[in-house]
């Protein structure tokens, strides 16, 4: 009897010992868990993305905004109408696009395409209405196509929403811009342009607030409350005007087919500050479409691609050698009468027309490749480079876009490296370091960094404030090439194109492309760079055509160009003519 | 005994205040829930307002609504007069 009573008291301290284990097991070891499962039950959790920055130009006109797109989508316990029903009355309301462009621009091709994708989306919706549960029906609709489709009431019907960015001003500056893709955990990020450059400015961060609800969804005051705080993204005030812009835009658009040229580019910028004021390169893409183009296409050429500049390097060359007092204006070029040998090369002239005892003057009014190597050799090889360097070649120029090279300049000079760089052939340089380079003359001497973003606007204004990179010549140097620039334009190959009235300072650029590591005569990179009113300057600008076919002199190419854009700059700055 | 009847009335008279604050609360929960759906709609048709102004004036809407109005672009010469020069004032 005593031992029957011993074992069930064992029994039963067994069985309770077991039961502080299991309870020891739910309270200690799984404590956290419970009540964050607890937690999870009343409380719960908003995630509210920001929204990304807007970029706007100098004028207040916005160049890239958020735009509000939905995914039509059917909750299926919830539609009461058949499908085919449903379908046939959302149809005319849905606006299918192709978006092929090499489809989309041939009407018959186009025709019959739409036709086919219209058919293939309407089986699609058929056969995803007849699932359970929630089905995507469409993605990518508008707020109006989103509106007609809510006048049908169908019920059933969901819209989930989501931002995508817009470009109202279609695809001007889509280099400038950059787009925004997804990057490899599927978060929105910048590529390319400001929107790469700027992607943490730009870019949102999310709000996340927890907190308890009650059993209808609404917050419960009293009880636990976190919160994470989140901010739009901030936007972008360019130095960017949207009239300039187009001005520029389609001018380029005209010349491209005017000289048959494969590509081309034209950049404004105020010497003064820097301001990029516009900026245009074709061919160009769709930003919002940036998947269909060839990705060769993303990168700004006038900042990611090298060229050799030409004749109009020859004006910082001769900067330099009246900065450094070795060249004065009635010089007289001593070897200009005949071709220059150098060791084994011969320097021609462009037309190998040849002046004897020509001045500095004669020397950029022709452009004569003899009368710059006269210069440099005065000048001293070690002291161009050094100038070389010091107008901003061989480094970034600073300019906020994502994309941006340095051609890197010859580790080994040789006499012939010094010579051929004196007239432009033999150095690579990007357009933006050729537009601030000659934009330190226009501005007196000194080098300003070109940027495009003049403040970032968040809760405040933060200005960013332009940026000298220092002196590079006088200010009496910078006169003295001035005036010897104007002479370019009033005595220049490109004299008749000049806009009457106003006095500008400019110097043509044609240089022969390098294929396969020699050049071809046949192509070439037309350039013209300036600046208008040569006193007191507004803009300097840059305009530059590859391979032109009408002409391969850019004195009949890009220096009309150039002055075509001007005389409507200089109408808009509402600069009156002096003369 | 006094002192144990007042601190009664007091525990009283303060569940009653926590149930009416707490109640009272839930209410205002549903007036924060209402507040926070109504600012997420304004942020939203505020942001599809923007993009709708930015779309209707922008340069390429205005080139079309103009062609479409007839207006082209002059070709005519543009004459301005010196800065310098002097008009009469009277």
């Amino acid at each position: 009897m005593h031992s029957r009573i011993q074992l069930l008291f064992l029994g039963f301290l067994f069985g309770l010992l077991l039961v502080i284990l299991r309870l020891s097991y739910w309270q200690i070891i799984k404590a956290d868990e419970l009540s964050g499962a607890a937690r999870d039950q009343y409380a719960s959790k908003d995630v509210v993305e920001g929204s990304r920055g807007s970029i706007i130009t100098a004028d207040g006109f916005p160049l890239v905004v958020n735009q509000a797109v939905y995914t039509l989508g059917a909750y299926m316990p919830g539609v009461e109408d058949k499908p085919t029903s449903i379908v046939d009355r959302i149809m005319p309301y849905l606006k299918l696009e192709i978006d092929d462009p090499a489809i989309a621009t041939d009407s018959a091709k186009l025709t019959v395409a739409l036709e086919e994708l219209k058919l293939n989306t309407k089986s699609t919706m058929l056969d995803r209405l007849s699932k359970t549960g929630y089905v995507t029906l469409a993605r990518s609709i508008s707020v109006e196509e989103k509106q007609a489709i809510e006048t049908l009431g169908i019920k059933g019907l969901t819209f989930d929403q989501s931002f995508i960015r817009e470009y109202p001003e279609a695809s001007m500056s889509a280099q400038l811009s950059g787009f925004v893709g997804r990057d490899d955990v599927g978060s929105a990020t910048g590529y390319f342009g400001l929107e790469g450059f700027y992607d943490r400015e730009l870019a949102g961060r999310s709000r996340i607030e927890k907190q308890e609800k009650d059993a209808g969804g609404n917050p419960l005051l009293i009880g636990d409350f976190n919160l994470m705080p989140g901010r739009d993204g901030r936007n972008l005030k360019l130095y960017l005007e949207r009239g300039t812009q187009y001005v520029v835009e389609e001018e380029l658009k005209k010349g491209l087919e005017r000289y048959g040229a494969s590509s081309g580019e034209v950049l404004v910028m105020d010497p003064k500050t820097g301001g990029i004021l516009a900026m245009a390169s074709l061919p160009s893409y769709d930003p919002v479409k940036f998947h269909l183009y060839d990705t060769s296409l993303y990168k700004n050429p006038a900042v990611a691609n090298s060229y050799e500049p030409g004749s109009t390097f020859k004006v910082l060359i001769m900067a330099a050698a009246f900065n450094e007092g070795v060249v004065k204006e009635d010089d007289q070029c001593d070897i200009c009468d005949a071709p220059y040998q150098i060791g084994k090369y011969k320097i021609k002239t462009w037309n190998e027309e040849y002046r004897p005892n020509a001045t500095p003057e004669d020397i950029i009014v022709h452009s004569d490749n003899v009368g710059m190597v006269w210069t440099q050799e005065r000048l001293g090889g070690e002291k161009m480079l050094e100038y070389i360097k010091k107008f901003g070649f061989g480094q970034k120029s600073g300019i906020d876009l994502q994309e941006e090279i340095a051609p890197a300049l010859r580790t080994k000079w040789g006499d012939i490296d010094y010579a051929t760089s004196s007239f432009g052939q033999g150095i690579a340089v990007t357009s933006v370091q050729m537009l601030a380079a000659v934009g330190a003359i226009a501005n007196r001497g000194v080098l300003m960094e070109p940027h495009l973003v003049q403040s970032v606007i968040g809760d405040t204004e933060v200005p960013i404030p332009p940026k000298s990179k220092g002196e590079v010549i006088s200010p009496e140097s910078a006169d003295r090439i001035t005036a010897l620039m104007i002479q370019a334009v009033e005595r220049g190959e490109a004299q008749w194109a000049k806009p009457k009235g106003y006095v500008v300072a400019g110097k043509t650029g044609t240089a022969q492309i390098a294929v396969e590591g020699h050049y071809d005569a046949e192509k070439t990179t037309a350039s013209f760079v300036g600046f208008a009113p040569a006193t007191n300057p507004k803009f300097v600008m840059l305009v530059k055509l590859s391979e032109p076919q009408s002409s391969q002199w850019a004195a009949e190419t890009a220096a009309p160009l150039w002055f075509g854009i001007a005389r409507k700059l200089l109408l808009r700055y509402n600069i009156a003519p002096t003369n | 005994m006094k002192l144990i009847k007042f601190l009664f009335a007091i525990i009283v008279i303060l569940v009653i205040a926590n149930v009416t604050l707490t109640n009272r609360s839930v209410d205002e929960g549903v007036v924060v829930a209402d507040l926070t759906r109504d600012i997420a709609t304004l942020q939203n048709d505020n942001t599809i307002l923007k993009s709708q102004v930015a779309a209707a004036g922008s340069i390429g809407s205005l080139t079309a609504k103009l062609a479409e109005a007839g207006f082209t672009e002059s070709s005519a010469k543009i004459a301005s007069l010196s800065t310098v020069s002097s008009v009469a004032s009277r």
